[in-house]
């Protein structure tokens, strides 16, 4: 069930770009004429890093991400108090507003 | 009275330009003087002093960017196509930068990878900001409000020249910042570097001045024109900055050689405004031609003048929350 969300994220929005054309405002401007003063080349170009950096940094994200959970949360049990700065002492938040 | 809306949008766009330059300026630089530090424990100190303040510093590009896009259309469709490779790679940059930002602190093993992501980012967002400021400053070929020119428009001599002249400046502005919030044995460090470093930044300074006044005649008419007697000031307070900073550090001031920089790039900002006014986009597409709809502009303007002022005071708050000396060994706030 983990990645669900994200697909469901996705869809929905494939759906509304999909679904709007040959629109870009819908009944007013249409897609061929807000096109920008780029050739196709150029649009490729980018597309092909925007993918590369994508994966490059959403891998490493997804990499942690799984590193993080194959480790578990850890039980903090140690109580720290910071006369100094209370707002970062660790108590529990049932005696934070003492 | 009637309000000149499109000379108050240039001037609200100016200032988001403006912040952004030296606010991001001085955080990119940080990622630039990282390569003359290879201590962990220093580089740590270095990133702690911009982690709390550096995406706010962002934000100005997204008003600068959403400005124009709302109230200069006609440049946000010209400049920005006109200059497409430059912009996508300095995304790309910035992308590589903040992940860096997160994930540095973080990591072990591959810290050094993300070293490299931090120092690579911060000098192609900084390189390519450059090489759009010589771009814009060449001109762009406009036709019926259409950008006409070739995907390579961008690149030349000149451009890349401002390319690394912006890296000077931000890699100065990133040392002062570090005099300014370090102490003791990196304190010293930043001192002695910052002394090459502005003779540095003086010298491209002066090269680009020059490369503008003879390659384009326009500018060089508008600065030697009738008004030469106003703009002279401009260079002159330029040379009497840098000796101040070269003072102050010799005094062992702490703020003042920061400050002192942030003036060169105000007075940076203020000869290209020189250079290229009326025009927002030379060679001769001026702010009101290029203005969206007054109605547009006023209604853009409503929201502004609500929001600008909220921007402005938190980003103060920030930057006062975070104030004081940074010093190894200090919790970060990533």
């Amino acid at each position: 069930m983990g990645p669900s969300g994200l697909v469901a994220l996705i869809a929905g929005w494939v759906t509304t770009e999909v679904g709007r054309q040959p629109w870009t405002v819908y009944g007013v401007l249409r897609t061929v004429d807000s096109v920008s003063p780029i050739g196709t080349q150029q649009a490729g170009v980018s597309l092909l890093i925007l993918v590369v950096v994508y994966f490059l940094v959403f891998g490493m994200g997804v990499y942690y991400m799984m590193k993080l959970m194959r480790r578990g949360p850890s039980l903090q049990t140690e109580h720290v108090d910071d006369p100094e700065y209370p707002g970062l002492s660790n108590r529990a938040l049932s005696q934070s507003f003492k | 009275m009637q309000i000149d809306l499109p000379m108050v949008w240039a001037a609200i766009i100016g200032l988001g330009v403006f912040l952004y330059v030296v606010l991001d300026g001085f955080d990119l630089g940080i990622g630039l003087l990282f390569p003359f530090f290879e201590d962990k424990a220093e580089r740590d100190v270095m990133l702690n002093t911009v982690a709390p303040v550096w995406d706010g510093n962002e934000t100005f590009l997204v008003l600068g960017g959403a400005g124009l896009y709302g109230a200069f259309p006609v440049v946000y469709s010209t400049l920005l196509p006109a200059n497409y490779l430059p912009l996508i790679l300095m995304v790309v940059g910035l992308i590589f930068r903040g992940a860096a930002f997160e994930l540095r602190v973080k990591s072990k093993r591959t810290q050094a990878l993300w070293d490299l992501a931090f120092i690579s980012g911060s000098a192609l967002a900084a390189f390519c900001q450059g090489v759009v400021l010589g771009s814009l400053l060449q001109g762009i070929r406009i036709e019926h409000g259409q950008f006409v020119g070739g995907p390579f428009d961008w690149l030349s001599a000149f451009s890349v020249f401002c390319g690394m002249g912006v890296l000077v400046t931000y890699a100065t502005l990133g040392c002062g910042w570090l005099i300014y919030k370090t102490d003791g044995e990196l304190q010293r460090k930043m001192r002695s570097l910052m002394r090459p470093m502005v003779g540095v930044l003086l010298a491209v300074v002066a090269l680009v001045s020059l490369w503008t006044v003879l390659g384009l005649p326009a500018v060089a008419a508008r600065w030697f024109g009738s008004g030469m007697a106003w703009f002279m000031p401009v260079p002159l307070l330029v040379v009497a900055c840098v000796f101040g900073i070269f003072r102050a550090l010799r005094l062992r001031h702490e703020a003042m050689p920061f400050l002192l920089t942030l003036a060169i790039c105000f007075l940076g900002f203020t000869g290209l405004v020189i250079s290229i006014w009326p025009n927002i986009v030379p060679p001769s597409l001026s702010i009101w031609d290029a203005s969206s709809s007054h109605s547009s502009q006023a209604f853009a303007l409503v929201g502004t003048v609500i929001v600008l002022p909220v921007i402005l005071v938190y980003n103060a708050m920030q930057y006062r929350v975070f104030r004081g000396k940074v010093r190894a060994g200090d919790a970060g706030y990533h």
